[in-house]
């Protein structure tokens, strides 16, 4: 049965950024003071103290470092929090530990220094190799720098080294696209995700979008370019495992299959979550009132929520349906009991739609399946 | 006889009719002034939030004049909308005065005038009476000319006040009992009583409010409806203050209600006379209609397991709204339903509104449609009332539709726009009357049809809300009338049938299948919206399938907030009508009736 394992994924979230981008709605503070950034690492090494009781001595099969901008962190501050991971829990000598850059805050000699401090896998926010629609992203970094970076990270020594990638801006075709994902191929990613551009509250392209500029390709066009993407990716021998993610076979990320399957993690730093199970908890969401708590020697005080059977079995439904090994419901009835009569016959009508297949069994969503992946967990769970 | 006053106040919407009410209630001391603060003649919720009166109430008032001595004065409100205009005429003629109030600032309005017409129609004596003099915007001088050229009355016999700030009130009361002539009547011949509105008390049966003209009612004895033809006994009388207070008799010229001992409002029909059983008059009042419902919709439960809860509703209602019409239907789209008459389209919304809230019911609600006359081919003649009892036509069937005759009053200015209105609803140009102060009286025939819509709103929209309208039932027509289907991936969906005139079908048609492109919202495959009159396909368009639907990113801080949309989603498919294979927003259905709007 595809479940988590039954170790646990380490987030840690790295709240600095030289420069929000205009999309982009995670807790991060803007302009990186260097006293804030060097007295970061004491106050997550104090909060792991703090929760280590509950945590302890379990097994963890993936680390992540993600932000904010964690490129940030001086490699050595990287090494002491491995240092701590390890003495605390059973680290696994296999585990993925993955550190999130923006190749506008890394060199040749950082990516190294990264590298020997534990890292082993490598997410580059790349966002485009075209220098307009970096800039219309807000980026630091512009295409050369991309391109280094990307160099720069395949031979510091990673195992894995994966690129992310921003789809969806008006300023896109499918020919533009082509030019740059030739460029990126020669470069041989294990990993590669497109993450289609999103408006989120708050953020300030949701108000460039208000004022009435054109922030998004429109819905189809859209859709074209993600499948035209989908065909390119397989004829490249990669594998779409999940909505918007793609991996060569073997090399998919271990500590994000985890959350998608409902492993447990630990996640450290203002506004991350944790989860054992059965609770799912977050920090407070700023820097302020996490160090606040913490000077004083407490945990900061957590938001949570318990989760019960509808909540679980809603949980288990859409993150399946987010992933291309699908929906089994094989595996649902051994969790919940028996599922409702009117799937079957639903997957079958979606499966007939093209979006998938379906045996009796298993539902796999296939590329178009996976843009509809909440539409269709809605019409499930009714 | 002698001491007692019997008025009404008639107003334009917000001019202040409620709260002169109120006032006049306070310093009679029948209510206190912290009671007051809720407009006590209106009191179901859905009057006081749409500020419209829809049923009319009576309440009786005990006035000391310094000079005259004790009066006792009866003031019966009147409803507010043309779809009540025979429930407004009962009450106007159980009336010998009224109160005309017109806002100082607004000056004379449409339905200043409709209500004061109809008022001078039943020989009213009228007090004309400024309301809100204590607004910054008051233009008093303006109001008086206005009022003065209406009634052609002195500047002198006007009354000006703030019923919000108590201003002038006892001046109302004096005028009242100086200037309405007081009622006249036997109170020893035979009983005639007027029923100008009639009430549901759930431990009571039905309560008809009364005027009585002549003769003496008294408690016990047995009575007759006269055009119902139903015999009761007398169980209680008396008059209304905030509650019932019962008396021994009520006489001539006096109002109140009586308890019949009945349990259903429509045998103590609106308009009706009751009379003494044993010496009953040979000469009832005159005025009686039987009103019917116009107006025909389908209702459904939004969950077919409310649908005994929704007969149980209907049933309620029904008891409190003699003019309120039901029986079961079935539809191939929606199930099991209702199909209900109403008087207009307001009443229907009114009845719709209270089902949703006082019987915690979600509705929905088919296109309305009017009763046309079906002579089959066989030389049957039917009354169709549902467009899915239509039959395909042929030349051998002849459709007859209901038509009005509408008096529109209006200012020469709008007339132009209204004549175009008109044009565009069939309408049927009669004559024009020239009234005082550049109005004009304008006669047309209308199909009802082409009424019940949005004809009011929009007449009122065009004229700036001046114009106003009046219109009777006049007798069926013959009309080029057909069925016009809509149908979603092939499939007719009963539900969203209409019936219309041949000339207009094909406008309909475009309408119905574009405005069912912006509420569906796109589904897994393409959905077909297509209008089609038997197996001629007029109007055609789609909805194209929709192709992604998802968040792009869903890691551990996400999770959470995620399944939390996803219950939003949940939330909206619930709120769909499942048709076919197609889903279709409940709010669809409605939304289909303010296709007008888009024009």
């Amino acid at each position: 049965m595809r479940t988590a394992d039954s170790t646990i994924g380490i987030y840690v979230h790295v709240p600095f950024c030289v420069r929000r981008c205009p999309y982009c709605a995670f807790y991060s503070l803007e302009g990186v003071a260097p006293e804030l950034l060097r007295e970061y690492p004491e106050l997550l090494l104090r909060e792991l103290e703090l929760r280590k009781n509950t945590w302890q001595g379990q097994r963890v099969g993936s680390i992540f470092f993600g932000g904010g901008t964690p490129s940030l962190l001086n490699p050595l501050d990287v090494k002491r929090l491995m240092q701590a991971f390890r003495a605390e829990f059973q680290v696994d000598s296999a585990a993925e530990i993955t550190l999130e850059a923006n190749p506008g805050t890394v060199d040749e000699q950082r990516l190294a220094d990264l590298c020997a401090a534990g890292i082993n896998r490598l997410s580059l926010g790349v966002q485009a190799l075209n220098d307009q629609r970096l800039i219309f992203l807000g980026r630091l970094h512009n295409r050369e720098q991309a391109l280094e970076a990307l160099r720069f990270a395949k031979t510091a020594g990673f195992l894995k080294v994966s690129v992310d990638l921003m789809v969806g801006t008006p300023l896109e075709t499918t020919d533009t696209w082509d030019r740059e994902f030739a460029i990126l191929l020669e470069y041989q990613p294990d990993g590669i995700s497109f993450y289609n551009l999103t408006l989120e509250e708050g953020t300030r392209l949701a108000r460039r979008a208000q004022s009435g500029e054109k922030v998004f390709l429109p819905h189809d066009e859209a859709v074209d370019l993600l499948l035209h993407f989908a065909d390119r990716m397989k004829a490249a021998g990669y594998r779409h495992y999940e909505v918007s993610n793609w991996a060569l076979p073997g090399a998919e990320s271990r500590h994000n299959k985890h959350y998608w399957n409902r492993g447990h993690y630990l996640g450290l730093g203002p506004s991350a979550h944790s989860f054992s199970g059965k609770r799912r908890e977050w920090n407070l969401p700023t820097l302020k009132l996490y160090s606040k708590a913490l000077k004083e020697g407490m945990l900061p005080p957590n938001q949570s929520e318990n989760l019960g059977i509808e909540e679980t079995r809603s949980e288990w439904v859409y993150l399946n349906l987010r992933q291309d090994e699908g929906l089994n419901l094989v595996h649902f009835k051994k969790k919940f009991g028996s599922w409702p009569q009117y799937w079957k016959a639903m997957l079958e009508s979606i499966s007939a739609q093209g979006l998938g297949s379906f045996n009796g069994e298993i539902f796999s969503p296939n590329d178009s399946g996976l843009l509809l992946a909440d539409e269709i967990a809605a019409r499930l769970l009714g | 006889m002698q001491n007692i006053r019997n008025f009404c106040i008639i107003a334009h919407i917000d001019h202040g009719k409620s709260t002169l009410a109120d006032r006049l209630l306070e310093i009679t001391g029948t209510i206190s002034s912290q009671q007051a603060h809720g407009q006590v003649l209106d009191n179901m919720d859905l009057e006081q939030e749409r500020g419209i009166t829809i049923k009319a109430h009576a309440v009786t008032m005990n006035y000391q004049d310094p000079e005259l001595g004790a009066f006792v004065l009866n003031l019966i409100d009147t409803p507010g909308h043309v779809d009540f205009t025979y429930e407004v005429s009962r009450s106007l003629a159980a009336c010998e005065g009224a109160l005309l109030i017109v806002d100082a600032s607004q000056g004379v309005q449409a339905q200043t005038l409709s209500n004061l017409y109809l008022a001078l129609g039943h020989d009213l004596t009228i007090i004309p009476v400024i309301n809100k003099i204590d607004l910054p915007s008051a233009q008093l001088d303006v109001t008086i000319a206005q009022i003065v050229d209406l009634l052609g009355c002195e500047a002198s016999e006007i009354l000006a006040v703030s019923a919000k700030q108590g201003l002038g009130i006892p001046e109302v009361l004096s005028a009242v009992v100086r200037r309405i002539p007081a009622p006249k009547g036997d109170p020893t011949a035979p009983v005639r009583a007027l029923i100008f509105d009639s009430i549901f008390d759930t431990y009571r049966g039905a309560v008809p409010y009364i005027r009585v003209f002549d003769g003496t009612l008294r408690k016990g004895m047995p009575i007759l409806f006269v055009h119902n033809q139903k015999q009761y006994q007398a169980e209680e009388l008396g008059t209304m203050t905030l509650g019932r207070r019962p008396k021994e008799s009520l006489s001539a010229g006096e109002v109140g209600y009586i308890i019949p001992g009945c349990k259903n409002v429509r045998e103590t029909r609106v308009g009706d006379t009751i009379t003494g059983a044993r010496e009953p008059t040979d000469n009832p009042l005159p005025g009686y209609k039987l009103v019917k419902p116009m107006v025909f919709a389908g209702l459904y439960p939004a969950a077919s397991e409310d649908y005994t809860n929704l007969r149980d509703s209907l049933e309620k209602l029904a008891l409190n709204d003699a003019s309120f019409t039901w029986e079961p239907e079935t539809s191939m789209a929606l199930g099991f339903g209702f199909r209900c008459g109403f008087l207009g389209l307001l009443h229907m919304e009114v009845v719709q509104e209270r089902l949703e809230r006082e019987f915690n019911l979600n509705l929905i609600t088919t296109l309305p449609t009017v009763e046309y006359q079906v002579t089959l081919e066989d030389g049957q003649v039917v009354l169709i009332e549902s467009p899915a009892k239509m039959p395909v036509l042929s030349r051998q069937v002849t459709v007859e539709e209901p038509f009005i005759s509408a008096e529109i009053i209006t200012p020469a200015e709008y007339f132009g726009a209204i004549m175009k209105l008109a044009l565009d609803r069939r309408g049927v140009y009669k004559s024009t009357e020239y009234l005082e102060g550049n109005r004009q009286t304008l006669h047309y025939d209308f199909p009802l049809a082409e009424v019940i819509y949005d004809f009011y709103d929009r007449l009122k929209s065009i004229s700036r809300g001046y114009a106003s309208l009046d219109y009777e039932f006049i007798g069926y027509r013959q009309s080029d009338i057909i069925r016009l289907d809509i149908m979603l991936n092939g499939e007719i969906v009963d539900a969203l049938s209409i019936i219309v005139h041949k000339d207009k079908a094909f406008e309909w048609g475009q309408r119905l299948t574009s405005k069912l492109k912006e509420l569906i919202p796109r589904q897994l495959f393409d959905v077909a919206i297509q209008a089609s009159i038997g197996s001629k396909i007029i109007a055609r368009t789609n909805v194209r399938a929709l192709r992604k639907n998802v968040t792009a990113k869903c890691y551990g801080g996400d999770i959470t907030r995620k399944r939390k949309l996803l219950e939003k989603q949940r939330e909206g498919k619930r709120r769909m009508k499942q048709i076919g294979s197609v889903e279709i927003p409940q709010e669809a259905f409605m939304a289909l009736l303010r296709v007008d709007d888009d024009r």
